[in-house]
């Protein structure tokens, strides 16, 4: 049931406990409603109280356990309500796609309440708190806009969950792409770091134990794809490589733009040692306790020996009573609980302390206990075993059981008793041990189930297990090995080993016999490990055979003897079935090749020697079969043959499958030689080959064909074809006779065709002849030739290179008939010689006629070899005097400098120097001397190209100069920044650039036009010392028509002696000289098509102007005339700024006059009569600060209906002339109302209504009460404005009401209440500018108002209203946030004057 | 929460009148929905009666401009001042596709002048 708590408990405070169902929110909502209400809050931003809390709580509701919690509280400036839930508040943001409804309530929660804070208690529930300012405490909010109405800004949001995450116990880790982008502390705390940062943009799997990491990322990929799985335990990796056991939840989320995983990980470290360390505990247990019943055997046949003395002690009491009380000590202190417990009077003669807590009892209580009664206490499951335990009648007994104890839990025990009876039998005490086992008893049940694992996956193996003792005993066997051997299995599942050996023969794979000694069971026992031993077993009882293969290893003790031996085996009855019949089948095969009319015949490779051979063999060879069988195969075969058969039979034992038919020669019985070709394929048997079956054919006959063919086509034809010359024969006529194939590959001629023909047909002409000569001679010769080198024309008409040589071919009568040869065609080496040719020809041409200075140099001596015709032109000499200097001759540098320069060069690894050297004209320029080693026709020289580089030098030179103009205009730029001055700008420039050129003048000069052309004016320039100031107006055509004609198309002018230039005149020239001016320079300046200013540069001597120095003076001008710009654009703003004052200093007047106007019409609104009949008024109205001196505050007093005196005051929000006329409007409408309604509420209802109507900006606040001054009665009502205080009797009371304020909703509802005011009490009515009034954030308040006004209840009523505000102000120290106003009113009676 | 199904000028009008929250929200989606598989172009949503609503009717509404989103859009009629300042939060009247109408004369002018562009 939902509980609520109002301000009649304690005012302003407010609790609600709703059950987590959205049905519920109508009651938060109604709650805060009230709250709103209350606090005093204007209806819009109820309605925010109302749909903030209302999504705190929805969100609550989802993720509560049963209920949630709102508390509210109603402070001085503002509302805070709490909501609270069981559970953790879940960030949307971080949920995978989420609900429709879910993704808008926290950002409005944000944006409309002032301050949201989450937090988690302590008790791992969560805590939104909204805190909501009153009206005009909400500027305390930073950022917060005034008005309500702000946007969601998203990273107010995502700090909002961002703070939820950064609370949670639990480590949360993004990763996207594998890489953590975010990490909490909590995450940073368990992975070792300092800070999130160490972890951010590591690799995600590198945190996996390596053994965890596939189950791990598995499971993170099933996250990635949107899948939500258990947690996954598995091992982390701290940053220092410590294993951490946790638990991991992954999730899919959106991580900015990316798609990332959200792992939650806990660490479970400390629960998986428990376990661990739970489970060695219950071992350790085990153990001990299996000692300690070991002891407690001995210790319970030490107590009869006990009992018996003590017989004995009671017989000598006195004597030995110190004896016995030392011997309960040591029983005291024993930690079993001993007992003896006397049979006739049921009780204990001695119960040591220890039994108590053993059974679940205190000492003292288990000693109360009667046995019967410890009896009950036994689990009824154990009951029987106990009765029967205490009824027998031995001497000594053991019965293990559980019992409960004081906590109702039982546990188990065991007791250890021997009962001692008289000599006629009667019991009369019995004694014993006890003690907890509770321990072993649970250690036991793991034990159980443990067992009961590993037995059910031995029973369901198809491999059978057999375990034998070292007595060949069979001590286990599984179902599997039960089924393959048809053991019968015993009770105790022992079988000796006699008896197995008599129920069984076994054979081996050859059909031998095994003995019982050999047996498994006999070889595992004996120590022997082994695999795949096969056997053949018959039962001897019920003739049942199977084949079997079995694998046996022992176990050994710690001392090496043998425990056990374990054999499994594995039912290969069905397979040696299979290969069985493959056999029968292969039987077959070989009867069938037997009669073949081939070779066919089985070779056993283990001799090797025949395994079979067929009639044809026997026939062919003329050995009968018997012999053959005796004979290895390689007798058959002569001994080249033998080599080859040796060769194929390796390479087919090394598993190579030798296909191909090869040829061998056999020698039959009789001597003769048989050709046959052999196929050998090979026969694996057990994966080893045992055979080879080889199929042969006779080839005799196609052999001894082929070899008479090969004789015939032998001669020398195969070299001739061989040979990559062209092999010819030719009569004596040049005619071919025969020509080898090559020809056709060579020249593309074919062989066939040029029977007949002369190759001299295909020679150039110039060749023919030559040739026709040497055919003549070399027939008339008859001796052998070569070298004849001939070009010719191949088939295609390429032109090609030959090389012939050759020997006379005789006829029979010894007479030349032509010639036989060899032609090679050497075209390949005639091009490459001709290229050769060509290249060094190039190489010649190219240093000769390269424009670049070479010279070959002699790097032994210096002495230049050789040089080309730009060094005989750079070096001014000619080649024949250039090669007999050295290039010490032309170095200008000492040898010592030189040798110098070549080290620094080496240390450089750079194969250039820079040298100064002799040139033509005596001159000596610098060049760069650039040398590599050349080889030339076998000697060492050094090739060097000189460059040279005296004007790359210069250059440098300039552009070094150039980088300091740059920084000198840099300087001077920053010099006249900070001038305002234009002259002092021209002024302090030109004298930088004087002195910077050392000239003797400089100015710059604005042109200005005047109609009788243009001028320059000069104000203030630079002038060396000594020299006259040039300043003024000077008309541009004192210039030459030369001058101002490139000054206006923007050129530079300059002249470095203008007695020496020729383009000045004679007239010009003179008046230079009345100016002192033997070179200038003049740069214009034209902006936007125009001419504004030149900058002169003026020195009396002749001048030099070098070309960066002329652009330095453009470059420089340009940045004076920036300078200047920006200098006047200032000046300009500065007057313009000031023209900007005067006309701020006008408004200001006019808004004062606005301000006057407004105040005017406050004043009509606060004017009201200073009594009313009976009733005396004072009145007040303070505007909080100068500049808000027209605030919406209004008052009034005024008869109403019937007699009755109205009373109204009211405050309308915000400043302003809006303000002031928003009250006025309500005055009226109160005004008008009040004069056709009696109640009040009907009154404010009517004025909301029309204003709401009129949808005026903000609202009103306002109270009226409608006082009878005959009856005494006050019927008033408000409007969301603060309560009144009435004085009667010495006690100021507040007249209480809540509701809303006008102007906000059509349909509020106002309500009446009434009072009788005694007479002569006073009533206050105020806004709240003056309990608002305020020092260091404490109010002035209801309170101290109460109490000035019963301090001041003698004041005159009219004085009352500034003796109050005195007293605000005086809290305040003088100052006011609002505007005050206050309407006193004296009610008749009482005692008259006085009251006044 | 009630809400009554009407149309005015062949546009469905949904008169909501109560309270909208997270509860009632489901209601109203109901409703929306149902309406927009009848039509998908347009749909009024009359607020003149609804004096509260929080982010569970918000959600109703932008889910509904969603759908609409190309094809026409939502209209909201006559929300209070408190409703309407909500709008501008959640950026429901930033969208193209939702519209706010003082009263349904209004709607349907804004509907006439749809109809004579097309």
């Amino acid at each position: 049931m939902p509980e609520s708590s109002g301000p009649k408990d304690r005012p302003g405070f407010f609790r609600l406990l709703i059950r987590a169902d959205l049905a519920e929110l109508p009651k938060a909502r109604l709650l805060m409603g009230e709250v709103g209400q209350q606090a005093g809050l204007p209806a819009a931003r109820i309605f925010d109280l109302q749909v903030s809390v209302s999504e705190a709580t929805a969100n609550a509701i989802e993720h509560a356990a049963s209920e949630v919690e709102l508390e509210a509280w109603v402070l001085a400036d503002r509302v805070i309500v709490e909501v609270t839930n069981g559970g953790v508040f879940q960030p949307g943001l971080y949920k995978d796609g989420g609900g429709r409804r879910r993704g808008l309530g926290l950002p409005l929660m944000v944006s409309l309440a002032d301050h949201v804070q989450v937090s988690r208690l302590d008790t791992d529930k969560t805590q939104v708190s909204l805190t909501f300012f009153l009206e005009g405490y909400r500027h305390q909010v930073s950022g917060s806009d005034v008005a309500g109405k702000r946007e969601i800004h998203p990273d107010e949001v995502e700090g909002l969950y961002r703070n939820l995450v950064e609370l949670s116990p639990d480590a949360i880790l993004v990763h996207v792409d594998g890489v953590y982008v975010f990490v909490n502390p909590a995450a940073a705390k368990l992975f070792g770091a300092c800070s999130p940062d160490e972890l951010i943009g590591l690799r995600a799997v590198e945190r996996l134990h390596p053994d965890d990491r596939e189950l791990m990322v598995r499971r993170r990929s099933r996250a990635l794809a949107g899948g939500i799985g258990p947690p996954v335990e598995g091992r982390m990796l701290r940053l220092d490589g410590t294993p951490i056991s946790v638990e991991s939840t992954g999730s899919r989320v959106q991580f900015g733009k990316s798609l990332g995983v959200q792992a939650i990980i806990r660490d479970i470290s400390e629960r998986k040692w428990a376990e661990q360390e739970r489970e060695r505990l219950l071992a350790e247990e085990q153990v001990l306790n299996e000692e300690l019943a070991a002891a407690n055997e001995e210790l319970a046949s030490s107590g009869e020996e006990l009992a018996a003395q003590t017989e004995e002690l009671l017989g000598r009491e006195r004597a030995l009573r110190e004896s016995e009380e030392r011997l309960r000590s040591v029983l005291d202190s024993s930690l079993d609980g001993l007992y003896r417990l006397n049979l006739q009077t049921g009780s204990y003669d001695y119960l040591s302390p220890a039994v108590g807590p053993i059974m679940g009892h205190s000492s003292e209580e288990f000693a109360r206990l009667s046995p019967e009664v410890a009896l009950r206490l036994v689990h009824p499951d154990d009951l029987p075993q106990v009765l029967e335990a205490l009824g027998q009648t031995a001497a000594a007994a053991q019965v293990e059981y559980r019992i409960a104890g004081v906590d109702g839990e039982y546990r188990w025990i065991s007791n250890h008793f021997s009962q001692v009876t008289d000599a006629n039998g009667r019991p009369l005490y019995r004694q014993g041990v006890v003690h907890d086992i509770t321990g072993r008893k649970r250690a036991e049940e793991v034990l159980r189930e443990t067992t009961g694992r590993h037995s059910s996956v031995l029973e369901n193996m198809s491999e059978g297990l057999m375990i034998f003792d070292a007595d060949r005993n069979l001590i286990f066997q599984n179902p599997a090995a039960a089924r393959i051997h048809g053991y019968r299995v015993k009770q105790d599942g022992r079988i000796a080993a006699e008896e197995l050996a008599s129920t069984w023969e076994g054979w081996d794979e050859e059909g031998h016999p095994v003995a019982f000694d050999e047996w498994p069971l006999s070889r595992v026992t004996r120590g022997q490990c082994f695999q795949d031993m096969v056997l053949h077993v018959r039962r001897a009882e019920t003739g049942h055979e199977f084949w079997a293969s079995y694998n046996g290893c022992p176990i050994y003790d710690r001392d090496g003897r043998i425990l056990h031996g374990f054999i499994t085996i594995t039912d290969i009855t069905e397979r040696y079935r299979v290969e069985k019949e493959l056999r029968r089948k292969e039987e077959e095969a070989r009867l069938l090749l037997r009669g073949a009319p081939a070779a066919i015949c089985e070779i056993d490779l283990r001799g090797p020697r025949f395994a079979s051979v067929n009639d044809w063999i026997c026939e062919q060879t003329g050995y009968s079969r018997e012999e053959l069988v005796e004979m290895t195969p390689y007798a058959l075969l002569d001994e080249e043959s033998q080599a080859r058969f040796r060769q194929r039979m390796q390479l087919a034992l090394a598993g190579g499958s030798p296909e191909e038919a090869i040829e061998y020669t056999a020698i039959t019985k009789d001597g003769r030689k048989i050709s046959a070709e052999l196929n050998i394929s090979v026969i694996y048997e057990g994966g080893k080959p045992t055979r080879a079956l080889v199929v042969g054919h006779d080839v005799t006959q196609r052999k001894r064909v082929e070899r008479e063919l090969e004789e015939g086509r032998k001669k020398y034809q195969t070299l001739i074809e061989l040979n990559a010359d062209f092999v010819w024969e030719m009569d004596a006529q040049g005619r071919y006779t025969y020509c080898s194939p090559q020809m056709e590959q060579l020249w593309g001629l074919k062989p066939d065709d040029m029977i007949g023909r002369t190759p001299f047909e295909f020679l150039p002409q110039a060749e023919r002849e030559a040739a026709d000569r040497l055919l003549a001679e070399l027939v008339q010769g008859d001796a052998p030739f070569s070298g004849w080198e001939s070009a010719s024309h191949d088939g295609l008409g390429n032109l090609v290179f030959l090389e012939l040589r050759g020997v006379p071919i005789h006829d029979e009568s010894g007479t030349v008939s032509g010639l036989r040869g060899t032609t090679r065609d050497v075209t390949e080496r005639k091009l490459a010689e001709e290229a050769l040719r060509k290249s060094e020809e190039r190489f010649r041409l190219m240093f000769e006629r390269h424009g670049a200075v070479m010279l070959l140099i002699d790097p032994a001596t210096g002495a230049i070899v050789d040089g080309n015709a730009a060094a005989t032109r750079f070096y001014g000499c000619s080649r024949d005097e250039l090669c007999a200097l050295s290039i010490h001759d032309l170095n200008q540098l000492p040898p010592e400098q030189v040798a110098a320069e070549y080290r620094k060069a080496a240390a450089e690894e750079r194969s250039h120097f820079v040298f100064p050297h002799a040139v033509a004209g005596g001159e000596t320029r610098w060049v760069d001397v650039h040398s590599v080693p050349i080889e030339v026709q076998g000697e060492n020289l050094l090739f060097s190209i000189i460059q040279d580089i005296t004007e790359r030098k210069r250059a440098e030179e300039d552009l070094q100069r150039s980088e300091e103009q740059q920084s000198f205009l840099l300087d001077l730029s920053d010099t006249v920044r900070s001038l305002e001055d234009p002259m002092e700008l021209q002024a302090v420039a030109a004298r930088a650039l004087g002195e910077r050129l050392a000239v003797d003048r400089v100015f710059y000069a604005d042109v200005i036009a005047e109609d009788d052309g243009y001028y320059l004016v000069i104000e203030r320039g630079y002038h060396a010392p000594g020299l006259s100031d040039v300043h003024g107006r000077i008309p541009m055509s004192l210039y030459s028509d030369r001058d101002n004609r490139e000054y206006r198309a923007g050129r530079t002018v300059w002249s470095s002696d203008v007695d020496a230039d020729p383009k000045v005149t004679a007239s010009e020239r003179r008046a230079y000289q009345a100016n002192k001016t033997r070179s200038y320079v003049g740069v214009p300046i034209i902006k936007q098509r125009r001419l504004v200013a030149v900058l002169g540069i003026v020195h009396g001597a002749p001048r030099e102007w070098r070309p960066g120095e002329i652009t330095f003076a453009e470059r420089a001008a340009d940045r004076i005339w920036r300078e200047l710009e920006r200098a006047r654009a200032e000046s300009g703003l500065r007057e313009s700024e000031e023209r900007y004052r005067q006309l701020a200093a006008d408004n200001e007047r006019l808004y004062r006059q606005q301000l006057d106007i407004a105040e005017t019409l406050q004043g009509a609104l606060l004017d009201i009569p200073s009594e009313l009949g009976s009733v005396h008024i004072g009145h007040l109205y303070r505007s909080a600060t100068e500049q808000a001196r027209v605030g919406g505050d209004f008052y009034d007093v005024f008869q109403a209906k019937e007699g009755r005196i109205a009373l109204l005051i009211g405050d309308v929000s915000g400043h302003g002339l809006e303000a002031a006329r928003v009250a006025t409007l309500v005055k009226d409408i109160v005004h008008a109302f009040a004069h056709q309604f009696r109640r009040p509420q009907l009154v404010l209802r009517e004025a909301n209504r029309l204003l709401v109507e009129k949808n005026l900006p903000g609202f009103v606040t306002a109270f009226l009460g409608f006082l009878d001054p005959d009856t005494g009665t006050l019927v008033y009502s408000s409007a969301g404005h603060p309560p009144p205080l009435l004085l009667a009797d010495g006690q100021a009371e507040p007249l209480t009401s809540a509701s809303l304020p006008l102007g906000v909703f059509g349909d509020a509802r106002y309500h009446d209440l009434e009072i009788d005011v005694p007479k002569g009490a006073r009533l206050l009515l105020y806004t709240d500018g003056l309990t608002e009034a305020r020092r260091n954030g404490d109010f002035f308040g209801e309170t101290r108002l109460a109490e000035a006004l019963v301090r001041e209840r003698a004041t005159r009523i009219e004085e009352l209203p500034s003796l109050l505000l005195d007293e605000a102000l005086h809290f305040s120290g003088g100052t006011l946030v609002d505007d005050v106003a206050l309407l006193a009113v004296s009610f008749p009676g009482g005692m008259g004057g006085e009251e006044r | 929460m009630e809400v009554l199904k009407t149309a005015s000028f062949g546009v469905p009008v949904l008169k909501v009148t109560g309270d909208v929250d997270h509860l009632s929200a489901q209601a109203l989606e109901e409703s929306v929905q149902e309406s927009l598989r009848a039509d998908d172009t347009h749909l009024l949503v009359d607020l003149s009666e609804c004096p509260y609503m929080d982010s569970g009717g918000v959600s109703v509404l932008l889910h509904a401009v969603r759908e609409v989103k190309g094809k026409g859009w939502i209209g909201v009629v006559a929300p209070n001042r408190n409703l309407l300042r909500l709008f501008e939060i959640t950026r429901l009247t930033a969208n193209p596709d939702a519209r706010v109408f003082a009263d349904l004369d209004e709607a349907r002018g804004a509907l006439e002048g749809h109809e004579s562009d097309a």
